[in-house]
């Protein structure tokens, strides 16, 4: 059965999404919830909660409020309260089960904060059913369509980093980048959103190339794409091989106008025993790494992630049918927490995934 | 001030035990959560941290689910395939269902009969993860200690078994809990010392059921009348007349005397004062996650010399007398409600930037360490295995060594569950 699990973990939801793309830019952040949410986003999901003063809080929605239909109301006094209080540069209200559930109108509730306050104010009506993925596109695209507007005035050997939250993004892996991209001759303008700035999303714009590193990226890429002509190169740097094939496709993206993935070109496998678990612009970028191995995307809540696979990669969320695919394994690229269904003859190379595993390991 | 909202902040200490935790003390049994992803991210890395993720399985929730109103064959088919897949069938299944089961008017009785039938070898125990009740008189908290004892089934009754009804830890062998039964030659059964199944279910022998936590009042009547024995509450306390009046009531109960009163306030007292020899004026910060009556305790502190400086507690629920004494008793004395959205500056702006490198306030629980920044912190969650006048003695040892050496701040409030691995 699809939705049933056994042994492995579930993917960071939605609202998680939402909080984490936009976290860390100066917004008054609110899932809308019961009790929980903000206790689990801030322990398995946000590394920068112990030492930061983020705006994260939770609703804190009752019984009763959710029966009679008043949380709403509440919510909007609640957060023009506080947000009269802390002055941040934005509020976003991330919805969870039972206010989507019941219908409620978070738009109208982020309206009515913006009307009071003045301060610029978004609704996600998200679910908590579905993976971060969706959430935390849907925030990036939201937030950069705000707050990246007016004249484009492009600046030559700029990149803009978009997709990048620590669901799916080490911190060493943003050195990493930044560093290759410095060495390639070109400068950092914006990373959206991870150690980023409002001010710097705000000059996403101006950038000569986008490098989308997360599928969540794809669509705030294609927001400067068609606003302002900003060409877009997906792909994760993640040794010598996606070094130089990320540093050529911004060339290639730059020269041609176009957006490019630095893993079209290759084919997967379909009889390779080495298979990668993860996120899809991740995974493709390791298979190139490692020449050649099969990808599995255990999510399916991203409408780009079928156009980038391979006609040997799959998308597989039900546990049985992929603890069967691991059978044929013989290194199994993944997080730590997939070591419960790997077979007995296969190696277990572990990738740490946070959306997955979250802190642990 | 930011006194008035209702948004709420969740403060990085993360010992308390959940109930993924607290489900997890019925030996052998299996969890398995039905919950919308978003709440099921919290507990499957819970029990992921427990180290105990072969006992623990989900069923996501998804929006078609809601549209198409088939919440009831999710369950049962989502339980059942789990259930086929394991290599070991579990002989109690804990099944817990979420707010979104209740909003829609689920069919819980029908599922449970349904998978009753399918695995008659199989206890099933529905449990709650319902956050939107938390407020409510039966709070999923109280719910879970009820439904920690749900597959017990009535036995013949031993006079000489006494349960410890609700906790999440053992007592110490020289609590005086455990003390005074013995005395009164009478076992002391507590479900954290209970390894199998087998033994889970010869607690339906117990002769009297006791109980000193709140949350688990509603536990020790509702076994207790399964049962067919006594309930004894025997609220937990710093206060020296409350134990002694508690203790004797115990003693009764278990067919002995407490006549140890006075030696017992001495030897509370000794130990507060070999402390307080110690730790001397140092500020001291209370919370309300190391103890469930954190101004009984900063009261029986105070009314012994200690510096008590700060209270983090959401509520004073049922402490009134003891707050009461304490805003008029101790000068200066704070008190900060942790889910306040102003919490969320409260350590920089207040505390952090006045402290140097010695132990200038000793903060007794995760949350007063974390809010004051302090390395020198008792690390104890929901009074661990205190109880009574040795209760106190324990504490004032704990309180010592704490002052004495630093704990790693961050590697300790990091930890999912008190007492679990971390994995970091």
């Amino acid at each position: 059965m699809k939705q049933a699990r056994k042994v492995l973990s579930t993917y960071s939801s939605d609202t998680f999404g939402v909080i984490s793309a936009l976290y860390g830019l100066g917004g008054l952040l609110v899932m809308h919830d019961a009790s929980g949410c903000n206790s689990t986003f801030t322990t398995h999901d946000e590394p920068r909660w112990f030492g930061d003063d983020g705006l994260v809080f939770v609703s804190a929605v009752t019984e009763d409020e959710a029966v009679m239909g008043t949380a709403g109301d509440r919510l909007a006094a609640d957060m023009i309260e506080t947000a009269n209080y802390y002055h941040p540069k934005f509020t976003a209200i991330a919805s969870t089960p039972i206010p989507w559930m019941t219908g409620s109108d978070i738009d109208l509730t982020a309206a009515q904060i913006e009307e009071s306050t003045g301060i610029p104010s978004f609704g996600f009506d998200v679910s908590g059913m579905k993976s971060y993925e969706a959430g935390a596109s849907a925030a990036l695209l939201a937030i950069t369509q705000r707050f990246c507007t007016g004249e484009a005035s492009t600046r030559k050997g700029t990149v803009a980093i978009l997709g990048a939250t620590p669901l799916d993004i080490e911190e060493e892996q943003l050195d990493h980048i930044s560093v290759l991209l410095r060495d390639s001759g070109k400068e950092v303008i914006c990373t959206s959103s991870m150690n980023g700035t409002l001010e710097e999303l705000a000059e996403a714009k101006n950038a000569e190339v986008a490098l989308v590193v997360s599928v969540v990226g794809i669509d705030q890429a294609e927001y400067l794409y068609k606003t302002y002509g900003v060409p877009y190169v997906i792909g994760l740097p993640c040794g010598p091989v996606t070094d130089r094939a990320v540093t050529d496709a911004l060339e290639k993206a730059i020269a041609t106008g176009k957006p490019v993935a630095v893993f079209e070109d290759a084919v997967s496998d379909e009889t390779s025993k080495t298979m990668i678990i993860g996120e899809v612009v991740a995974s493709r970028s390791l298979a190139l790494e490692k020449g050649g191995a099969r990808v599995i995307v255990p999510t399916q809540d991203s409408k780009h992630i079928a156009a980038l696979l391979s006609a040997g990669d799959k998308v597989i969320v039900d546990e049985a049918e992929l603890e069967n695919e691991l059978k044929s394994a013989s290194d199994v690229y993944a997080d730590g927490l997939y070591k419960f269904i790997i077979p007995s003859g296969a190696r277990l190379i572990k990738v740490h995934h946070r959306a997955y595993s979250g802190r642990i390991y | 001030m930011l006194r008035k909202t209702g948004l709420e902040y969740s403060v990085p200490a993360r010992g308390g035990w959940t109930i993924v935790h607290v489900g997890m003390l019925v030996p052998e049994a299996h969890e398995i959560f039905v919950c919308a992803a978003g709440c099921l991210r919290g507990v499957v890395l819970s029990a992921a941290e427990m180290n105990l993720t072969g006992r623990f399985s989900t069923v996501a929730i998804e929006e078609h689910n809601v549209t198409d109103g088939d919440m009831e064959e999710l369950l049962i088919e989502g339980v059942t395939d789990i259930l086929e897949r394991l290599e070991k069938r579990p002989p109690c299944v804990l099944v817990y269902t979420s707010c979104i089961h209740h909003f829609m008017g689920t069919d819980l009785d029908d599922c449970f009969r349904v998978l009753g039938e399918r695995f008659p070898d199989v206890d099933f125990v529905d449990c709650y993860m319902t956050p939107t009740m938390r407020k409510s008189t039966l709070n999923p908290d109280k719910m879970m200690r009820k439904r920690l004892y749900a597959a017990i089934k009535p036995l013949k009754t031993d006079e000489n078994d006494v349960l410890l009804c609700g906790n999440c830890f053992a007592v110490t062998d020289s609590c005086d809990i455990k003390v005074l039964i013995e005395k009164g030659r009478k076992r002391l059964l507590e479900l954290p010392n209970i390894d199998n199944y087998a033994d889970y279910k010869k607690l339906g022998s117990a002769g009297l059921i006791i109980s000193n936590l709140s949350v688990a009042k509603d536990a020790a009547d509702e076994l207790a009348a399964k049962l067919g024995v006594k309930s004894l509450q025997i609220p937990f306390s710093f206060g020296y007349n409350e134990i002694k009046d508690n203790l004797v009531k115990l003693a009764g109960a278990v067919g002995t005397e407490y006549d140890t009163f006075e030696a017992d306030c001495r030897k509370a007292d000794e130990a507060l004062r070999a402390a307080k020899d110690v730790i001397g004026d140092c500020r001291i910060a209370v919370d309300g996650m190391i103890t469930t009556r954190p101004y009984s305790l900063a009261r029986l502190l105070a009314e012994h010399g200690f510096n008590i400086d700060i209270v983090f507690s959401d509520s004073v629920g049922g402490e009134d007398t003891d707050y009461e004494w304490l805003k008029k008793n101790v000068p200066g004395i704070s008190f900060e409600k942790c889910v306040s959205p102003d919490m969320r500056a409260y350590k920089k702006s207040d505390i952090a930037e006045s402290f140097g490198n010695k132990p200038k306030i000793l903060a007794l629980g995760q949350k007063a360490a974390y809010f004051t920044q302090s390395s020198y912190f008792v690390d104890m969650v929901e009074n661990g295995p205190l109880y009574g006048f040795d209760g106190i003695v324990r504490l004032s040892e704990m309180m010592t060594e704490s002052f004495l050496n630093a704990k790693d701040l961050r590697k300790t409030l990091d930890i999912k569950g008190w007492g679990c691995e971390s994995c970091i």
